[in-house]
């Protein structure tokens, strides 16, 4: 191998990249055909492996997640003793403390205290951290995890607790799946795959049937869908996964329009969220401002929102971000349709969705920016809440211009928010990937993504 | 056979990426590292929006790449640019080349999820959904299963070359990058690149066999 065997493998790769076949790139240099060629047919199989498309799912997802970190960032750099004060208060555990009374309460921080240091010199936490449910020492470690949570200095702090804690759970249930073990479990975890019969959450396997619950209160219009974060409680099996008796949504992530804030009462496209000390929310938030929100599930069936953030779009490479402004007091008729594509075809996109923003040069339609100019064909009436359908150009950007938005006809405007799936049913489409679908930009309430699982 | 030839055509591929679909001269443009660091020390929304915007598919494909599982690809894109932002708040900033510490992580991250897999015989790789153009080689180009199983082998045998190879095939196919840049992610000389590229498509070649050929 010589500078010459590399420089000829160069213009082969580019001649490879325009269509030439392995025999024709090596035609250009026929003395050097026997060294190029395994060369050769190791790009073509490492071509093979290549798919640049970039779902819009995925990036608004990390997005999204990653302004909910740098919040979470921002809140604990800002933390000061007072606040501090108050997130432990509003730690469950030393909440219970404090309702004991002076008295009461101190003599259990005491007995906590004098535990700690029975079970830490005894050597029974260590044995304990190895325990799986069902052994006898369990829930000494959950005890002690609870104690260790309750304790942590600030809400981060705890947060990144829960966290670990979290995933010692899934670890848990892997364990018990592994040495064969029957054991009533519950953990949480991000749904990666749903099919009827059986779910992956954390990777491991859910067996779904007749007899499982599926729990998300007050949004029915939420189903879960991959990517919420959900609670699994049943029964592992030996056969390699757990038998799920219920399944919790416990977080999601939705858009919509601000749409009333009190102090501990925001809504958002009539969802209404509970605030606390540790939601974030993006300063400068108004009436009728596009937003992201990071929702949680509490036990009771509250809804916390863990960040509301300004809706900014995905912003197509080479662009910078465009100031989305939303109406002065947008009124929301109805909970909004997720965007449903029609059809992609000849980089024409066909879409029906609800309007949500309305503005001089772009629209959101479900959850889909569309630009409008001059030569967009509107029907008239369109307001704020209508059932529209959209023809629009798919740029070479990945924008979408509009060419015509019409009143959707064929669809009953007065339904209370029904998904639509059922006048479109499932396209059989494998859409998870699909670049193409301009409407599946939020990952979170589009039927069409996921096959539903059978409700009992 | 006239070399000088080559040799042109050769500086020009220096300058020139291997042709990718979403290869934009976006990657190009490079923000001041300074102004972009600072702005992620502060949090700052719009240098954080810039940075994903800008960086996230170049991850996801990286990732994607080597793992040749959407769902891992993604988690592993945006965990990422969330340990970006936690290094650089707590201190820990990549000195000068963003890109560079986004890659390196990534590339970390990939690999600890392959030492996860191996270290469980019972997991299996995740099934390739990639819709490249293998099926063009093969004999029945409609026979999607055999391209899928395909596909897995040649994962399979990319996990065995080094690390360096594994790299170049991946910034140069997965990434698209050029000859240049991958140089400068890589911290090689261009002609060095050209050299480590030759001989790991060869290793990849070799370790397939006979298999995709058949």
């Amino acid at each position: 191998m010589n500078e010459n065997d590399f420089n000829a493998l160069e213009v082969c790769l580019l001649a490879l990249e325009t269509g030439a076949t392995v025999d024709s790139c090596l035609a250009l240099f026929p003395d050097l055909s026997d060294e190029l060629r395994p060369v050769m047919e190791g790009a073509v199989a490492a071509r093979s492996l290549l798919q640049s498309d970039v779902p819009k799912v995925a990036q608004q997802r990390s997005y999204v997640k990653l302004l909910a970190r740098a919040a979470q960032l921002r809140s604990a750099g800002q933390t000061n003793p007072v606040v501090r004060f108050w997130s432990r208060a509003t730690n469950p555990f030393l909440r219970t403390i404090q309702a004991m009374g002076p008295t009461a309460g101190r003599l259990a921080v005491a007995l906590i205290i004098s535990l700690t240091f029975v079970l830490t010199s005894s050597g029974l936490l260590v044995v304990s951290a190895e325990s799986l449910p069902g052994d006898a020492l369990y829930p000494v470690k959950r005890v002690f995890e609870d104690l260790r949570t309750g304790l942590a200095g600030g809400a981060e702090g705890q947060h990144s607790m829960e966290e670990g804690y979290s995933q010692q759970r899934v670890l848990e249930v892997q364990n018990l799946i592994e040495l064969g073990r029957s054991q009533m479990i519950s953990f949480e975890g991000v749904v990666e795959n749903i099919s009827s019969v059986q779910w992956i959450v954390e990777g491991i396997s859910i067996r779904i049937d007749a007899e499982t619950t599926f729990v998300s209160p007050g949004i029915d219009s939420h189903p879960i869908v991959i990517g919420d974060l959900v609670e699994v409680e049943g029964l592992t099996c030996p056969e390699g996964w757990v038998e799920a008796q219920e399944i919790h949504l416990r977080e999601y992530q939705f858009s919509g329009i601000l749409e009333e804030i009190t102090s501990n009462r925001w809504v958002v496209s009539q969802v209404v969220l509970k605030i606390n000390t540790e939601s974030q929310i993006d300063p400068g938030l108004r009436l009728g401002d596009p937003v992201v929100v990071l929702a949680r599930f509490e036990d009771s069936g509250a809804l916390i929102a863990q960040a509301i953030l300004f809706y900014r779009t995905i912003v197509p490479i080479g662009q910078t971000t465009a100031a989305v402004t939303a109406p002065p007091t947008p009124v929301i008729t109805a909970t909004p349709l997720p965007t449903i594509v029609v059809s992609v075809e000849d980089d024409e996109v066909e879409f029906t969705g609800r309007v949500m923003v309305m503005n001089p040069d772009f629209w959101i339609v479900g959850n889909q920016i569309i630009y409008v100019t001059g030569e967009t064909e509107i029907d008239d009436p369109i307001t704020i809440g209508s059932l529209v359908s959209v023809k629009a150009a798919l740029e070479a950007n990945g924008s979408l211009t509009a060419e015509e938005i019409k009143l959707d006809d064929d669809s009953d405007d007065s339904d209370d928010g029904d998904s639509g799936e059922d006048d479109l049913g499932d396209d059989g489409d494998d859409d998870d990937d699909d670049d193409s679908d301009p409407g599946d930009d939020d990952g979170d309430d589009d039927p069409i993504e996921t096959e539903e699982p059978e409700e009992p | 056979m006239d070399m000088s030839g080559h040799d042109i055509l050769s500086i020009c591929f220096l300058v020139r990426p291997l042709h990718h679909p979403n290869y934009g001269g976006e990657s190009r443009i490079m923000m001041d590292a300074n102004a972009e660091l600072e702005g992620l020390r502060a949090l700052d929304p719009h240098v954080i929006t810039t940075i994903h915007n800008r960086y996230y598919p170049e991850i996801y494909r990286f990732a994607r790449y080597r793992l040749g599982d959407e769902t891992t690809a993604d988690d592993v894109a945006s965990e990422v640019f969330v340990r970006l932002l936690e290094a650089t708040h707590g201190g820990r900033a990549p000195q000068t080349n963003v890109r560079g510490w986004l890659i390196g992580t990534a590339s970390n991250l990939v690999n600890d999820h392959f030492r996860k897999v191996y270290s469980r015989p019972q997991d299996v790789l995740p099934e390739d959904d990639t819709q490249g153009q293998l099926v063009d080689i093969m004999s029945d180009p409609h026979d999607h299963i055999n391209a899928k199983e395909q596909q897995q082998r040649i994962r399979l045998a990319m996990n065995g070359l080094t690390e360096d190879q594994k790299q170049v095939i991946t910034f140069r196919f997965g990434n698209g990058y050029n000859l240049e840049e991958t140089a400068i992610l890589m911290g090689k000389k261009a002609n060095a690149i050209k050299a480590l590229q030759f001989r790991a498509l060869a290793a990849l070649r070799r370790a397939l066999g006979d298999s995709v050929y058949e």
